[in-house]
């Protein structure tokens, strides 16, 4: 039995309704740790190349890490991945909650959901024993409805995750949420959940965490615990979450603003985390064993309509809020809440709903087109075609295929303002000026998204126009960001609450007994970057460099307000951080990873 | 400093006395310290939270936030 862990890879296939046990590789706890580490090994071995993301080969693949569930602050993050349909490449994402500690707690590290059922149908893992039950009442039912509607049926101790509408009417970004409100947002874990027919997963867990070093365990976890409440940071933000810094980002012209076209919202403030702390939330929300609630329940208003939701996070605000020109938090709630409550990624919604506006204020599509008028800053519009996506209507079913597949069909012009990258709507930070974030987002092992290097103060600190350690920046923040996706835990004790982050290594000898330092913890993470990059290699033909081009706006389009008013990086520059970043990960001039650097990450398995 | 701007001012990871003459501003103690005002999060002048153009009292404790990082 591998201390820490629970010992277990449980694979549920849909089409004969069967399930299989297997230990957990060892193998893999010394390689990549678990969480996102697990997934990108078994996606490499199960997924093969050539195949339908919404096909019954595709695989959904849950896993807690090590730390999910400890006696240690913001450790309830699950981490989940599968060929991406909203890409076509390597996919994962991860959610807050208390399912991490559930699924470890019914004894399973990994999860692994193969094959299709002919019947919709709701997983119900108790201790480890599956079980399957009819979904047909409730498939079309909203992520809120129908988990309540299992809440009621199961009871309340079990642990919930569910689909909405926009996954059963085959959206390429819909999302898995979990406790009213948590999502798994990116790329498309909800549409590849729908297309096994499967509405819910139910998990009730009752076994022990065996662990090296309880007593000790308890110890660290309590000094972590007032480390955290501790800081500064923590005190100021948590009352109000991440909206904390819309702000600091406004001033920076990073806040995206009517799809990408400025970085800054007039009255911004209107945004901002007191405002929503005294408009919106009504209480804190916070995930299992975290002394940072930083979720906020309240709810969303657009014109007397009340709409409960937790949230809406900073990357909501961004992407339903100022991209679609709206500076009023109630407003940008209820579109949270209307896109949680259809099961939609809000970041890719939101960019593919800015597109369609821009279009719109263009000429390019036509109030009949759309359904109806779709000015930015028009709240109704907004939400018109947000349940227009999540039903597959009218012109919201293509826009449910993503901006890169929308603007294909529309075309005239229209691919020159479709903000991605990869095929994966970027997230909420403007970067055609900032070099760092730039980068962080053309090299993502997901597409147009920042939760794997946030650089934007790096840029700001060190210079926008200086491309001087830019990348190695990225390459390092891409190490430790995704580390503790592998881990199970939250980076908002290191990155808002200003906890050491070399902290987290010294938590691996009292959970699994074996010592760690810091520097093996970030080998591991190059692992598994490196791993991920390779299955794009793997199952994308002539993958490299050409992917990991920023959007035309950013590479050809000035910025248009405040200090970067008026520029934006060169050709030469984009080209000139990619040479640096390839050169210092050991990869070629096409951005593949050479055999010498997967053999020196015991990733000899990649090289054919 | 508090967070990941200490990277940058690695002089002010320890609490350090900032001296000026007059009535000087938190943008201004901020500048003398070397450090942009635009850059930080948000600014504490004895546990509760001021503008850059505040100007603090003899003897006040300031603490320089980092802006949040991204979830």
């Amino acid at each position: 039995m591998i201390k820490g862990y629970a010992g277990k890879v449980l694979r549920i296939n849909l089409t004969n309704r069967r399930s299989q046990v297997s230990p957990t590789p060892e193998s893999w706890v010394k390689e990549y740790l678990g969480g996102r580490g697990f997934i990108a090994r078994a996606f490499w071995d199960e997924i093969k190349p050539g195949i339908d993301p919404l096909g019954p080969e595709n695989k959904l693949m849950m896993a807690p890490g090590p730390y999910s569930g400890q006696f240690l602050s913001s450790t309830g993050k699950l981490h989940m991945g599968c060929l991406s349909p909203a890409t076509g490449g390597y996919g994962d994402s991860n959610m807050g909650g208390h399912m991490s500690l559930e699924l470890k707690q019914a004894g399973i590290d990994l999860l692994i959901l193969e094959g299709a059922a002919d019947q919709p149908v709701t997983i119900t893992i108790d201790d480890g024993n599956v079980a399957f039950r009819d979904a047909s009442a409730y498939w079309e039912a909203n992520t809120f409805d129908s988990e309540r509607h299992l809440k009621e049926e199961l009871g309340e101790e079990w642990q919930i995750m569910v689909i909405g509408p926009g996954a059963i009417h085959g959206v390429v970004y819909a999302c898995i949420q979990h406790d009213f409100g948590r999502q798994a947002g990116r790329t498309g874990v909800g549409t590849v959940m729908a297309s096994k027919k499967i509405k819910a997963v139910a998990v009730r867990g009752t076994k022990d965490i065996n662990l090296a070093d309880p007593k000790t365990m308890l110890a660290e976890g309590e000094k972590f615990m007032s480390l955290v409440m501790g800081q500064p940071g923590f005190r100021e933000w948590q009352p109000y979450g991440t909206p904390e810094v819309v702000p600091w980002a406004s001033k920076q012209n990073v806040m995206p603003t009517r799809n990408f076209q400025c970085g800054q919202i007039e009255g911004f403030t209107g945004l901002d985390g007191p405002t929503m702390k005294a408009k919106v939330t009504q209480i804190d929300k916070g995930c299992t064993s975290c002394a940072i609630p930083c979720g906020k329940w309240g709810n969303g208003v657009l014109n007397g309509k009340v709409k409960p939701q937790e949230g809406p996070e900073y990357e909501s605000v961004a992407l339903v809020g100022s991209n679609l020109g709206l500076n009023n938090i109630q407003e940008v709630a209820y579109m949270n809440g209307l896109c949680d409550e259809l099961g939609l990624d809000s970041i890719s919604a939101g960019s593919c709903v800015a597109w369609a506006m821009e279009c719109y204020e263009k000429g390019i599509l036509s109030a009949d087109e759309l359904g109806r008028p779709m000015n930015f800053g028009d709240g109704e519009a907004a939400a018109f075609m947000f349940e227009q996506i999540g039903y597959g209507r009218g012109f919201g079913k293509l826009l449910g295929q993503g901006v890169r597949a929308a603007a294909a069909k529309v075309g005239k012009g229209s691919e020159k303002f479709a903000m991605h990258i990869k095929g994966l709507e970027i997230s909420g930070y403007e970067a055609r000026y900032a070099p760092a974030m730039m980068l962080s987002y053309m090299t993502c092992d997901l597409g147009g998204h920042h939760n794997r290097s946030w650089a934007v103060t790096h840029d700001v600190a060190t210079g926008r126009e200086n491309m001087d350690g830019k990348a190695e920046k990225v390459v390092w923040l891409q190490h430790v960001r995704p580390l503790f996706d592998a881990l199970g835990c939250c980076r908002f004790p290191w990155v808002e609450a200003a906890v050491p982050v070399e902290t987290y290594a010294s938590f691996m000898e009292p959970i699994t007994g074996n010592k760690w330092t810091w520097d093996e913890m970030l080998k591991a993470s190059e692992r598994i970057w490196n791993l991920t990059r390779m299955i794009w290699v793997r199952h994308m033909p002539g993958f490299g460099r050409a992917a990991d081009q920023p959007p035309y706006r950013w590479a050809e389009e000035n910025h248009t307000d405040g200090n970067p008013n008026g520029k934006h990086l060169s050709h030469e520059q984009i080209e000139d951080l990619l040479n640096r970043y390839y050169a210092l990960r050991g990869w070629t001039e096409n951005g593949i990873p050479t055999p010498e650097t997967l053999q020196s990450l015991g990733l000899e398995f990649c090289v054919k | 400093m508090e967070g990941h701007l200490r990277q940058y001012f690695p002089h002010l990871a320890a609490p350090t006395v900032v001296s000026l003459d007059g009535a000087p501003t938190v943008a201004e103690i901020l500048q003398a310290a070397g450090v942009p005002p635009e850059l930080p999060n948000a600014v504490l002048c004895n546990k509760l939270r001021v503008e850059t153009s505040f100007v603090p009292p003899d003897g006040a404790e300031l603490v320089v936030l980092s802006p949040l990082a991204g979830g």
